[in-house]
């Protein structure tokens, strides 16, 4: 028998025992599992990872309102560049703004540009740092890193168009994120080192426009971003080399019919395009043109009309451009109500309705499927034509014929070299033709615009605006770029 | 046995009967089955030592005259045969007389006293003179009770009881409070511990008790973020002073520690508003609520506890006869229109003038600028022609009504049944809930279906084990709610801002929009879509209890929460975002499962009767494992399938699916020391590892300890005690932890779809989407908390005041990073908050007599939270400093309207008569070009000087926004059978705009150019014939220096939230099957006192938000 005070006792081991084995299993497995997330120490590891890290690097290039770029939002580069043009004009919000050039350091709609995306050059400097330390092949990686570097090289142009040189961080720094380091924007010179070197070294890997994959990066876009670079330079040597090379390639030529290139399936089909942004009604990559364009009383499907064009636009058109056809002066809503030119409404007051793409009647939400056309080859041409009288100092009769074969296929005669002998005629008719041809595309007519010194005076043409001046070619930075950079952050002249 | 002596009255109408005993009685249960039975047969008995008197009354009426015709000895024979049988075991039985009288401690008589024996029904109560009689045995014990007398008991010896003394009710420092892992008698505490028990709320008509604690409790800030059926609540703890990391305080139902649960998202671009994270339960099953306030009350929970800890206790059953209690209550809502919209003819009038304004200032026409109306038609410009004739606006009527087509009265239902008892070994409580709610926006209610059970068991001597589970199912019915706007509004906003011109609905069935506004839907048109969802918890604790020694007590404890919620949603063709994707169809579902596994020991003892310890220690670990998936479709041939064919849409929508796994790891102790209950202290220490921090920094450690002297209980206090009955002061220091980042500490890459292939297929794309900070660790509260308790006037009033100062140090934030970096952010350590304020609570007892009991909670509270310390590479906006309110309110300052003939002040040449003017207080520091400037810190700088420009250097630092004091104030009276309970709750010193005024109570630029609907104040607007000081124009939004401070409003409010009146049934008329019964009538949210002119004050944080409503209840409970 067992005595009562033994029994006590044994019940008293038994319980420390779970105790014990509670206390002991506690510590062991103190480990958090993330489901969503891919652990660093196994990445990257194979070509599909490879893929994915470029894929990635295209991430910031999309068109989407919250973190892509080329948004066809008042959040994009497009519509917001084309706004301080007389291509389009808002008359409320950001787009007032931007059609007024009354931007200011404390407009986050014009400095998140800098602030939301220069660190994506970043990204793409580690991920090219990480796939050339990766264990993988030498031509997986060099093909991986020519598309990170173009991404690099595209993403870099943007923003030192809209705002002059960037803050770029070098690797070094980029290793020690914990550690808070001012630094200075690169200079001019620099700047445009660096984009050169990507586009350069993109081109040279990337495969050629017949290999490449539509929607990705080929030797073509690279040559034409980097041609945009150089015209921004106004080193015309560059350009001819670059745009010749492109012709050499010999993968592109006009095509017939301009407005089919932004039909349903328009960019894929066209031998013309050299870079679209892939877009579906699901929108990993959003195309929300109609919704911002079209009123809410436009058949069959409205939108949100935040935006028209200029009469004043559609007013220097040749009245047999069928360029303009897109610009929309007249409809029927579905209020039963035509609205036009002499009866505008609230809608068509400032201009027509820029709706240089399908309507895409079946879609669903405020997304389209027509897909967002970046460049073409007619930049090709028109950028030679104008390196090429530029170099020369006049324009030749091969500037001039580039600028009619462009003309040619909008449906109007050619232009005589007789009647544009000065360069400043020239560049002039060039200057106008880049408005007809690449209006609401990729927002590049307010560089064309600045680089021939029509920026500001336009705005006061069109607009009447007292808020523009000299200083309005780039946009601000953000007060918070300031004082970031402790001292070493330079903001653009006259913002203040 | 059973001797009989029968007398009998005048032939046959009274019989008695004498059964002798050869026995005293002894055994009570047959003696009971005797005393309850044998009444049914016979009119009055009474029972003397070994004798059973019983008489037999015969009424003519009755069925008994029969009985009359029979021969008397056979009746005599049958009965006693009867008898006989009844009483056959009996061999030991004893039941007798007992007779008392209860008086007040005067020793002046009190009426109406219950007086039960324990463990039966049987009750009787008190004449008038104080006198009661019962049948009892020996040793039974009687219990006497008397509200507001504390209830006695009595163990019968003789047949006499001396008189019963009852005592005035002042049991308050004796009360028994539940704290972290025990419970301890309330004048032992060290702590700072609020408890609120269930019996003084009034629970009918709300779903849950979160609601009900609204002023309850002082440093309790409770705020109702959603009015809807179980709408979400803020609960605050003594303010808020983390900056990421989560402020609300740490919920325990029954010692587990719950998570919060709420719907899924739908993915339907709708927002289902909120739900509170107490609606898992019943509130009729809650014993009492305890609010951990200070460090040495809450670091018992460690890392969990730095914003307080709420413990929330649960009926169980006692020893005793079956219990049952029934409860049924309705409510209902009457819907108030609080958003006065324009009707169609004042809407038509509202849009002609507006249109005229509209065109007069885009024309710059005076005295927006300076035109005439004539120069600028004749410069080609086409006149403004009204929209509508004088004639048209006197014959349209009033348009469609929204409002009237959505809402509804609203009301609830609810049933409540619970069954407890048991006897000594063995105890249970089991109770169902049915509680359905129809909300005053049609479609929206929510209906719960809870059961709970708990069984206490003692296997021997030594081991006890339980058992306590509570499931529920909740089922919501979700109207479109949330502060979206445009195409996304909710209903209430859409029925704001709806044109009255556009039909409900048409003769086709179809639903018009705005064609101005064609992508906002019809308010109507959004009631025919389907949402709903279901959140289903079932909370299991068990525990076994061994004491294998007297004094020491071992509990395991083992527990699962397992919470399932899925959203179901359909928006049919019949709404425009519906027709757009031919219908859309998702379901999301979320699945929790936390497990708790514990044990802890609890030794106490006494050594020499003064030195008492109690030592507890512990460990714990909890599991928190999640998954959440969501799937849809869209394109679908009929609205008929909802969401219950996912795949006869056409397209399907993008599947998504996450899941997570964390544990925490705790060990705890805890040592009380009580000398003589005089000295008082109490220590504590918790260690707690969690898995979401980085190696450096998994496990952090929180001390506490407290002190505390019973003043009163001094000898030199003694001659006090008369007016002080109880003194005690205390106080306490120690640390609790926050770790809620809602993510964790290691560097990760992310994969999302980054790109489309020509053939529009997804490309996966992978980056980093997180930093590893491998110092992170827990966010530390350093509390001190000075306390005082007392009660005086014997009882009276008693109270507690505090003082709090926490120090919420190593805050977790979010901290830039050189924006530069790819993930420029990263969670970490920085900075520091405090957290200061003061606690009153006071109690008391105005009246009190035998017949009336009045008492008063009353409680004021104010905390002020502030930064202390910023993070280190801190780059404010020029108006912040170092030393800001945590919730600072900063504002450009306001300088009324400017009027026509004014000039435009200097700094906002821009500003055109009718919108708001700003006052240019000061100016950046420029360097040569004009650029504001930073220091070596990177901080800009003013110059404390007007400098002609408006912008971040003329904003001003306007206060919190926090209330200044919160207050409540319960009364509960008590006049015999009646009971009146009513509360109110206050916020002072707060400040808002009203956001339905500024949406759409000023301009009227929408009404002509969208169409949009306006509340009718627009009429008030300034216009160039109304030039108004106290409301801009149409065009104040187009001033580019902003409103500042002019829209800001007082906001404090007094809220009468309940009165509840109930009435208990008289004894008298309840016969046997009721044991009581209460019927009860409450209206809540009666009124709300405040200079605040919006709809409420509380509920009025984003543009139409769902309103309080005004609800009565009448219900009735019953116990058996």
């Amino acid at each position: 028998m067992i005595h009562p005070k033994d029994k006590k006792m044994k019940i008293v081991k038994l319980l420390l025992l779970p105790l014990i084995l509670l206390a002991t299993g506690c510590t062991k497995d103190l480990v958090s599992v993330d489901y969503g997330d891919i652990n660093p120490a196994i990445f990257p590891k194979s070509q599909a990872d490879l893929e994915a890290m470029v894929n990635a690097a295209y991430y910031p290039l999309r068109g989407a309102y919250g973190d892509g770029i080329f948004s066809t939002s008042e959040r994009g580069v497009m519509y917001l560049s084309d706004a301080t043009t007389e291509i389009l004009r808002g008359k409320y919000g950001d787009q007032q703004t931007a059609s007024l050039q009354n931007f200011r350091p404390t407009d986050a709609g014009f400095t998140h540009y800098y602030d939301d995306f220069y660190n994506k050059i970043s990204r793409m400097t580690t991920t090219i740092d990480l796939i050339s330390r990766s264990t993988l092949s030498d031509e997986l990686k060099t093909k991986a890193i020519a598309q990170v570097r173009c991404a690099r090289g595209i993403l870099a142009y943007t923003l030192f168009d809209l705002y002059g040189p960037l803050v770029v961080a070098p690797l070094e720094v980029l290793n020690q994120p914990l550690v808070e380091k001012p630094l200075a924007r690169l200079s001019n010179e620099e700047m445009v080192a660096y984009i050169d070197a990507d586009l350069t070294a993109a081109a040279a890997d990337l495969p050629l426009p017949q290999d490449a994959e539509y929607g990705r990066f080929n030797k073509a876009l690279a040559k034409m971003v980097n041609i945009r670079l150089w015209l921004h330079e106004k080193n015309w040597a560059k350009v001819k080399t670059l745009a010749d090379d492109i012709i050499a390639y010999n993968a592109y030529s006009l095509d017939a019919d301009y407005a089919a290139m932004w039909d349903l399936e328009g960019a894929k089909a066209s031998k013309e395009v050299i870079w679209a942004i892939p877009c579906d009604y699901a929108g990993t990559s959003e195309n929300q043109w109609q919704l911002m364009v079209l009123p809410a009383v436009y058949a069959p499907k409205g939108g949100f009309g935040t935006i028209t064009s200029t009469w004043w636009f559609y007013d220097r058109f040749e009245s047999n451009d069928k360029r303009k056809k897109m610009l929309i002066t007249e409809f029927t809503g579905t209020d039963g109500i035509t609205y036009n030119r002499s009866s505008p409404g609230a809608i068509l007051d400032l201009g027509p309705l820029p709706l240089k793409i399908n309507p895409d009647a079946d879609r669903t939400t405020g997304l389209t499927t027509v897909d967002i056309i970046m460049y073409r080859y007619a930049d090709v041409l028109l950028s030679k034509a104008e390196a090429i009288a530029n170099a020369g100092g006049a324009p030749t009769s091969e500037a001039m014929e580039l600028v009619n074969v462009v003309r040619r296929r909008a449906g109007l005669a050619d232009k005589q070299l007789a009647d544009y002998a000065t360069l400043t005629l020239f560049n002039d008719l060039i200057l106008l033709e880049r408005s007809h041809e690449f209006w609401c595309e990729n927002g590049q007519y307010r560089a064309d615009l600045i680089r021939h010194g029509k920026y500001i005076t336009r705005c006061q043409e069109v607009t009447g605006s007292t808020y523009t001046a000299p200083h309005k070619v780039l946009y601000p930075f953000s007060l918070r770029a300031v004082s970031e950079g402790k001292g070493l952050f330079i903001q653009n002249p006259g913002y203040n | 046995m059973i001797r009989d002596t029968f007398k009998t009255g005048c032939f046959l109408r009274n019989i008695t009967f004498v059964l002798k005993f050869t026995q005293p009685f002894a055994c009570k249960y047959q003696a009971f089955a005797l005393i309850y039975f044998l009444p049914q047969f016979f009119g009055l008995h009474r029972i003397r030592k070994n004798n059973i008197i019983l008489e037999l009354k015969i009424a003519t009426q009755s069925i008994y005259p029969k009985l009359i015709c029979m021969p008397s000895t056979l009746i005599k024979k049958s009965l006693l045969f009867f008898l006989t049988l009844f009483v056959f075991q009996v061999s030991v039985l004893a039941q007798r007389t007992i007779t008392g009288k209860v008086t007040d401690a005067d020793g002046s008589p009190l009426a109406d006293v219950s007086v039960s024996i324990k463990g039966t029904t049987k009750t009787v109560v008190t004449n008038q003179k104080g006198n009661f009689t019962i049948e009892a045995a020996n040793a039974d014990v009687l219990v006497i009770s008397s509200t507001a007398y504390t209830t006695r008991e009595v163990t019968v010896t003789g047949n006499a009881l001396p008189d019963v003394k009852l005592q005035l009710e002042n049991k308050s420092m004796d009360e028994v409070i539940v704290v972290g892992y025990g419970t301890q008698k309330k004048k032992d505490l060290t702590g700072a511990v609020s408890s609120v028990k269930a019996k003084d709320l009034v629970i009918s008509s709300g779903p849950e008790i979160g609601g009900m604690l609204r002023g309850k409790v002082a440093g309790l800030t409770i705020r109702q973020n959603s009015a809807q059926p179980g709408g979400g609540l803020d609960i605050l703890i003594r303010g808020a002073g983390s900056i990421n990391a989560s402020n609300s305080p740490l919920f325990v139902v029954d010692g587990f520690p719950i998570s919060d649960l709420q719907q899924p998202g739908s993915d339907n671009r709708y927002n289902a508003g909120t739900q509170s994270i107490l609606n898992s339960f019943n509130p009729n099953d809650i014993e009492s609520i305890e609010v951990l306030k200070d460090a040495s009350a809450t670091s018992i929970y460690g890392s969990r506890a730095a914003n307080g800890v709420i413990l929330i206790t649960t009926k169980r059953g006692s020893a005793g006869a079956l219990k049952v209690q029934y409860s049924n209550n309705f409510s209902f809502q009457k819907y108030k229109n609080d958003f006065d919209v324009l009707p169609l003819n004042e809407w038509m009038q509202v849009r002609n003038e507006a249109g005229q304004e509209q065109w007069d200032f885009d024309n710059g026409v005076y005295p927006y600028g300076t035109n005439t109306r004539e120069d600028v038609i004749q410069n080609g410009i086409a006149p403004f022609k009204k929209l509508y004739t004088q004639n048209a606006i006197n014959n349209v009527g009033r348009g469609t009504d929204w409002f009237d087509l959505v809402t509804r009265s609203g009301g609830t239902t609810q049933h409540n049944l619970s069954l407890s008892g048991g006897t000594k070994a063995t105890r249970y409580l089991l109770s169902g809930n049915y509680y359905d709610q129809k909300g005053i926006i049609k479609k929206s209610g929510l209906s719960r279906y809870s059961i709970r059970a708990n069984i206490d068991q003692e296997v021997n001597k030594y081991v006890k084990a339980g058992i306590t589970l509570t499931t529920s199912r909740i089922d919501n019915d979700n109207t479109q709610l949330g502060g979206d706007q445009f195409e996304n509004s909710g209903i209430i906003r859409a029925s704001i801002q709806q044109g009255p011109h556009i039909q409900a609905i048409d003769e086709n069935g179809n639903y018009p929009l705005n064609p101005q506004l064609v992508l906002q839907p019809n308010p109507y048109s959004l009631l025919t879509i389907t949402d709903k969802s279901r959140l289903e918890r079932m909370l299991l604790n068990s525990y076994v209890d061994i004491t294998p020694i007297q004094g020491f007590v071992i509990r395991l404890k083992a527990g699962m929460d397992r919470t399932i919620t899925k959203r179901q949603s359909y928006l049919p063709k019949t709404t425009f975002a519906g027709e757009l994707e031919q219908g859309r169809a998702t379901i999301s579902n979320n699945d929790r499962d936390d497990y708790l596994l514990e044990a802890t020991a609890n030794y106490t003892r006494t050594f020499a009767n003064v030195h008492k310890f109690e030592l507890l220690g512990g460990v714990s670990q909890q599991k928190f494992n999640t998954s959440v998936s969501s799937e849809g479709a869209s394109g679908f041939i009929t609205d008929a399938f909802l969401w219950n064919n996912l795949g006869a849409g056409a397209i399907r929508l993008a599947s998504t699916s996450y899941g997570s796994k964390n544990m925490i790891a705790s060990y705890f102790g805890r040592l009380n020391y009580n000398f003589n209950d005089r000295y008082l202290l109490t220590a504590t220490v918790r260690t707690d590892g969690a898995s979401v921090f980085a190696a450096n920094n998994k496990w952090g450690t929180f001390p506490s300890a407290a002190v505390a002297w019973n003043i009163s209980q001094e000898s030199f206090f003694k001659r006090y005690t008369k007016v002080v009955s109880q003194l005690k002061l205390r106080f306490s220091y120690g640390q609790t932890g926050n770790a809620s980042i809602n993510s964790n500490a290691f560097a990760a890459y992310g994969a999302y779809p980054a790109w489309l292939s020509g053939e529009d297929l997804r490309l996966i794309g992978v980056s980093l989407t997180r930093l590893e900070n491998p110092d992170l660790k827990w966010e530390t509260t350093t509390g001190a908390n000075l306390g005082l308790d007392f009660s005086l006037f014997n009882g009276k009033v008693d109270g507690s005041v505090e003082l709090f100062n926490n120090v919420i140090s190593d805050l977790l934030a979010t901290k830039n990073l050189n924006s530069y970096q790819d993930i420029n952010t990263i969670i970490a350590n920085i900075g520091k908050t405090r957290s200061r304020g003061f606690e009153i609570s006071i109690n008391t007892r105005n009246v009190q007599t035998k017949d009336f009991l009045w008492r008063t909670q009353f409680n004021l509270s104010k905390y002020k939270d502030n930064w202390e310390e910023r993070a280190p590479d801190w780059k404010p906006s020029v108006y912040e400093s170092e030393k800001d309110p945590i919730r600072a309110r900063f504002y450009r300052l306001s300088d009324g309207i400017l009027q026509i003939g004014e000039a435009a002040p200097v700094s906002q040449p821009e500003l055109k008569p009718g919108m708001i003017k700003i006052k240019d207080i000061d100016g950046f520091v420029r360097d040569g070009l004009g650029n504001p400037t930073v220091d070596a810190n990177g901080r800009f700088l003013r110059t404390g000087a007007p400098d002609g420009i408006i912008d971040d250097a003329d904003t001003k630092l306007l206060g919190t926004s926090d209330p200044t004091a919160m207050a409540g104030i319960t009364n509960i009276i008590t006049y015999k059978n009646f009971s009146l309970n009513f509360d109110f709750t206050a916020l002072f010193g707060r400040n808002q705009a009203d956001p339905n005024f500024t949406s759409y109570g000023i301009s009227a630029y929408g009404v002509y150019s969208n169409g949009y609907n306006a509340l009718r104040t627009v009429k008030d607007r300034w216009t160039p014939t109304n030039p108004s000081t106290t409301q801009p124009s149409s065009f104040w939004g187009f001033s580019p220096y902003g409103v500042g401070d002019f829209f800001q409003q007082k906001a404090w409010f007094i809220r009468c939230q309940n009165i509840s009146l109930g009435y208990n049934l008289p004894r008298k008329v309840l016969g046997n099957v009721f044991s009581a019964v209460r019927i009860h009538a409450d209206a809540a949210n009666l009124f709300v006192i405040s200079p605040y002119k919006g709809v409420d004050p509380e509920t009025d944080s984003y543009t139409a938000a769902y309103p309080y409503i005004r609800t009565f209840t009448f219900g009735v409970n019953v116990n058996f």
